[in-house]
Order: C-alpha cells, then structure tokens, then sequence
C-alpha cells in the first residue's frame, strides 16, 4: 500500500529542500515597504482581468449587431454578471494605475539604470501591452463612446507617417469601421495580448531573479542589520496581503459603483462630449493642442525618450555625476502628464 | 516618512537615497541559481531502460564532419526560416482585407428641382448621412458649366477628416462642428476652426455627376451604420 504522496514522489521525484532553496531568493529590506510591491500588484491584477476576462467570454459576442445586447445580458440577466463585469473594469482600471505606480518607483529610485536597462524596454513593452489591452476593451462594450473611441484611435494611428495607413487597415480590417473591425478587437483583446502580456511578464521576472532587486538602504536603518529577507514565505505573505486588500477593494467599487452602459453606437452621430477611458486623457488633451502628424509624431517621440531612458540617463550621469537633472526631468514629466490628465477632465471639450 | 534626504525633491522616494548600491550583475552559474529541483540520477523511467543504439561512427576528418554539421545546419535553418517565413506572409495577407470596400453611382435629385441656394441631406446605403448643396456658381474655376460642379452641386462627406469623428450642422453659426476636437468648416467644406484649420483638412468631398437632367452620386454600399441593433432605449435600464 502506498500513500497517494509516496506515489506521487515516485513518478515526480521534486526535492522539498531544493524547492525552498529555489524559491528563497534573499529580497533586500526596502521590499517591506509598500511602494516597493508595486509590480507584484499589477501582476496579481492580472490574474485576476484573465480569471474575470475567461467568465465573461462565454456570453460576450463580437458581431457589431449582437455585441451591446450580450453585455447587457451580461450586466442583466446572467447570474453575477454585474459583478463580473464590474469586477474586470475596475481590476483593468487599477492596472493601469499600478504599472504607472510601479514604473514611476522604478524611476524615482534610479533602478533602471544598469545592468537593468533590459528590465526597463520590457517593462516599457509592458505598459504598451496594458493600455492597448484598455483601449481594445473599452471597444467590446460597442457603446457610443466604445464606437468613437475607436474610430479615433485608429486615425491617429493612420497619421503616422510611411506604416500609418497599413496599420489602421490593419487594425479596423478596411478603411473605415466595419463588421469586420469587432471581432478583431475582440481577438486582439482576448487573445493576441493577453498572450504576449504573459511572455513579457516571465521575461520581466526572469530578469528579476538573474539581477535580483535594486537594493537600497534608508539612512536610519542600523548598518549591522541584516539586509535581505526570504522570498518564501516573508515577502510572498506581503503580496499575499495586498492580494487581499485589492479583493476587498475591487469587490467594494464592483458593488458600489458598477459598470454601465452607455448608449449603443451609433455610427451617424458623434456624442456632443466624447472621452476616451481616463488613462488616454493624457493623448487626447495632446491632440487637441496639436494637429494631427505634428501631435502623433510628438507623442512617438515623447515614448521613444521613455524607452531609451536608461541610455539617457546614464549620458547625463556621465557627464555630470552629482547631477540631479534626471530626477528634475521625471518630476516634469510626471506633472505634465498630471496636468494635461486633470485639464482633459475639466472640460467638456 | 523614512528615508528622506535633505536634498530630495520628493520625500521618501526621492532618487538621492542613501548609498544608493548598485548590484554588478551577478554572474550566476547553473548550482548558484539552484534552479535543478530534479534529481535525473535519483530515477530511471521505463523507457530509458535497456540498451541504446550505439551512435554510428561517422565517416571522415573532424574538419570536414564540422564543415557538413555546419552546412546542414545552415540548410535546414536556412529552410525552416523560409517555409515559416511564407506562412507568416500568408497570414499578413490573410489578415489585410480582400477588397476594397464596394461603392456605386446613386441618383440623387433632378438637377431642375434643385435651386442655387438649396440644400439636401442624403442618406447612402451604407448609411451615410452626406450634405449636398448647391451653390449660385460654380463650385469649381474651369468647370464645365454643365457638369455638376459648373452647376454648383457639391457633396460634403458627414466624416472629419481630422480623426473620423461624425460633424453636424449648426444652423445658427452656419457651420459644420466636429464635437470630438472642436472642429469647424463653412458651408462649403473649408476647415474654419480646431485641427482641422491647423492642418488646412477639408470635409472630404463625394464625387457627383450631371446626366440627363439628373444628379449622381458616388457611395459606398454596405457599413456599420445600416446594421440593426435591440432599441437603444434598452440602455435606458442598465446603470
Ligand atoms: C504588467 C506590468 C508589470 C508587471 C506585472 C511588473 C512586475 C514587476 C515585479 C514583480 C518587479 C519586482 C520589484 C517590484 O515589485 O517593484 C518588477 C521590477 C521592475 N520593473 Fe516591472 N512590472 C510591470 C511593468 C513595468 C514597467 C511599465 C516598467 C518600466 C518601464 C517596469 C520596469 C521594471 C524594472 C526596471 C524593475 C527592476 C526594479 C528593481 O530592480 O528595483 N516594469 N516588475
Ligand atoms: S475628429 Fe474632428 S476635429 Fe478631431
């Protein structure tokens, strides 16, 4: 007689103790403060849009024709739905807030610079990969902002100097919005980049484990205290309690403010007001101050600094070590985006 | 809050931390990361067990077997980077739509019941809402005078050439105004106001045509705009 374990052990022979020494990577002190979690909690948010993502799935349709009545029979009628649906929106949301967060910490703590510049273009991939995912969501609802917002987006991807009109073609399937342009966004959301999230988030970590974290040491901490602690189970209990925290705060604004619906699309009229999801506030203020070519080629630009960053930096620190310019730069950045975000929701036009 | 430099910008995650250290990249072995969970010698499965064939002792100089290791290698490289090269190709051409989409010459009005001046809405059957006017002269210097721009004819296309969104009529600012970036364009088409001006994008124009008496338009069949939906005033409940 064997136990089910003694069985298992046998045809998967894992150490125990290799498995600890495995996952007890030493994580420096700093990592006991909040802001310094931050990438475990886009990570953990992740989880939870592709777990709520997969539910919705089995009622969503992605035909023009049918897409607004599946959501709202998703909203209505399907048992939880609401929740679901809520749920997913507000997690898209806070992911969003979180990789900013997080990226901004990484900033401010100077720990892009090498030997992690490879951490940063992936990370950078990372942030791309989210608010595409944003953008392509807020399309699948096929309300009238869903329909403008895309039809928008697409056009500034059309103004794009050389690739532009492939790429709109491309991402509406013709030259306009079409029956085909839906299911599209719906493969792109559902499938294509959730895909590609996956892969960069396990090149992301791997990173992470061959470099290991940034370490840092505050000014009043003891200089004889020890400066790493476990992985496993210390630092996994402190994401675990974040995990926690954002379920209760998810289920909190899911119940207190649902997602709803707004009216469905109407190809022929352009509401008086039109807004894209708050996290493009930034583009959209842009767009209004700029023409066209001159705005997206401004936007690329401002992007491809964000990129390069780490090369930048280490310019400037190269040339002037003491130099605090690129803390000043990231500040400025930071307050612009912040800026031209509260003025986009300020006004109506 | 701890941690704050007295030069830092922002207190508590300011950059000027103290001794800021940064880690070398650790070059780390295969027995450093430890990442070996699986004793391969602690176990043999059944199917390694028994004799494996003896590796055929191949012919000629090490040189000249690293040379044809090479070239085969290459090759099959060289093959497998074409063959999925084609099928990626395939698949971009599968993905970039077939046919432009399809479009028609509609009649519009007789040209007689429709004065300098007038103004008409025209909806297409792609559901397109198109503005034709016509205008007391030609809309066009060098026109012939009885084609449809020496009449005065113009078709406005209702879609913004800044970035799509639908313009509509203001009747009391005689102006077209594009809600999205605050767009705007006189009667005939030319950008007045907002990006569009910036950019001197006018409301793009349908071509039009004069026969017999009757007045032509060119438009797309099918879109969006003509598919059925549940009433919206379904919305009206959700929330
Ligand atoms: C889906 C989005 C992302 C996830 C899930 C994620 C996950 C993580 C995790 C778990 C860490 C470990 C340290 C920590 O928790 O702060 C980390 C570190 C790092 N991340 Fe991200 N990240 C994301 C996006 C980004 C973005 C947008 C950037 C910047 C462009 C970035 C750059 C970095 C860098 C450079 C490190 C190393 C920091 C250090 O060594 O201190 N990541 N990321
Ligand atoms: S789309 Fe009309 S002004 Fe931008």
């Amino acid at each position: 007689m064997t136990t089910p374990v003694a069985w298992l052990r046998e045809r998967l022979p894992i150490s125990g103790d290799d498995l600890r020494s495995l996952t007890n990577e030493p994580v420096p002190n700093h990592l006991k403060h909040w802001w310094f979690c931050l990438g475990g909690t886009p990570l953990y948010l992740f989880g939870v849009q592709i777990v709520t993502g997969i539910l919705l799935a089995f009622y969503y349709e992605s035909s023009p024709a049918s897409a607004y009545a599946s959501v709202r029979y998703i909203s209505e009628e399907a048992a939880f739905g609401w929740f679901i649906r809520s749920v997913h929106k507000w997690a898209a949301t806070l992911m969003v807030a979180a990789v900013v967060l997080h990226q901004m910490r990484v900033f401010f703590t100077g720990s892009y610079r090498k030997p992690r510049e490879i951490n940063w273009l992936i990370g950078m991939c990372l942030l791309l990969c989210t608010l595409v995912l944003g953008f392509t969501g807020y399309s699948l609802v096929y309300e009238q902002l869903s329909y403008w917002g895309a039809t928008v987006g697409a056009n500034i991807a059309d103004s794009v100097p050389f690739v532009g009109g492939f790429a709109k073609t491309m991402l509406l399937a013709g030259d306009t919005y079409n029956e085909r342009t839906l299911p599209r966004f719906y493969v792109l959301h559902a499938a294509v980049l959730p895909a590609t999230t996956i892969g960069l988030i396990a090149i992301h970590i791997a990173i992470i484990r061959i470099q290991g974290v940034t370490e840092l040491r505050f000014e009043n901490e003891p200089k004889n205290k020890p400066a790493f602690f476990n992985l496993f189970p210390d630092h996994v209990l402190t994401e675990l309690t974040i995990a926690l925290v954002l379920m209760i705060v998810l289920s909190v604004l899911a119940c207190v403010l649902p997602a709803t619906m707004g009216p469905r699309a109407d190809p022929l009229t352009t509401p008086e007001v039109i807004k894209p999801e708050w996290f493009f506030y930034v583009a959209f203020r842009w767009l209004k101050l700029f023409s066209g070519t001159t705005a997206v080629l401004s936007m690329g630009f401002v992007v491809f600094v964000m990129f390069v960053w780490p090369f930048i930096d280490a310019r400037i620190r190269k040339s002037k070590p003491t130099s605090e310019l690129s803390v000043w730069i990231g500040v400025l950045g930071a307050l612009a985006i912040l800026v031209l975000t509260v003025w986009e929701a300020a006004v109506e036009h | 809050m701890r941690g704050a430099s007295a030069k830092s910008p922002l207190p508590g995650i300011g950059s000027p931390v103290l001794e800021y250290v940064s880690r070398p990249a650790r070059v780390r072995t295969a027995a450093h990361c430890r990442v070996r969970p699986f004793r391969k010698d602690a176990w043999v499965s059944d199917n390694q067990q028994g004799d494996r064939p003896a590796s055929a002792s191949a012919a000629g100089t090490p040189d000249r077997r690293g040379f044809l290791a090479g070239a085969a290698t290459l090759g099959m490289g060289g093959g497998l980077a074409l063959a999925y090269g084609t099928c990626g190709v395939l698949a971009a051409r599968y993905l970039y739509p077939s046919a432009p989409p399809r479009s028609r010459w509609q009649f519009v009005v007789e040209v007689a019941r429709m004065a300098p001046g007038a103004s008409l809405n025209y909806r297409s059957p792609s559901g397109e809402r198109i503005a034709i006017a016509r205008g007391a002269s030609s809309v066009e210097p060098g026109a012939a005078p009885d084609s449809a721009e020496g009449l005065g004819f113009i078709a406005l296309s209702s879609t913004c050439p800044h970035l799509g969104c639908q313009v509509h009529w203001e009747a009391q600012k005689t102006r077209f105004f594009c809600p999205c970036h605050n767009g705007a364009f006189d009667p005939l088409g030319a950008p007045t106001a907002g990006p569009p001006a910036d950019a001197g994008q006018s409301l793009p124009r349908h071509p039009l045509r004069v026969e017999n008496g009757l007045l032509f338009l060119r438009a797309r069949l099918e879109g969006v705009a003509r598919l059925e939906g549940p009433p919206s005033d379904a919305t009206e409940r959700s929330g």
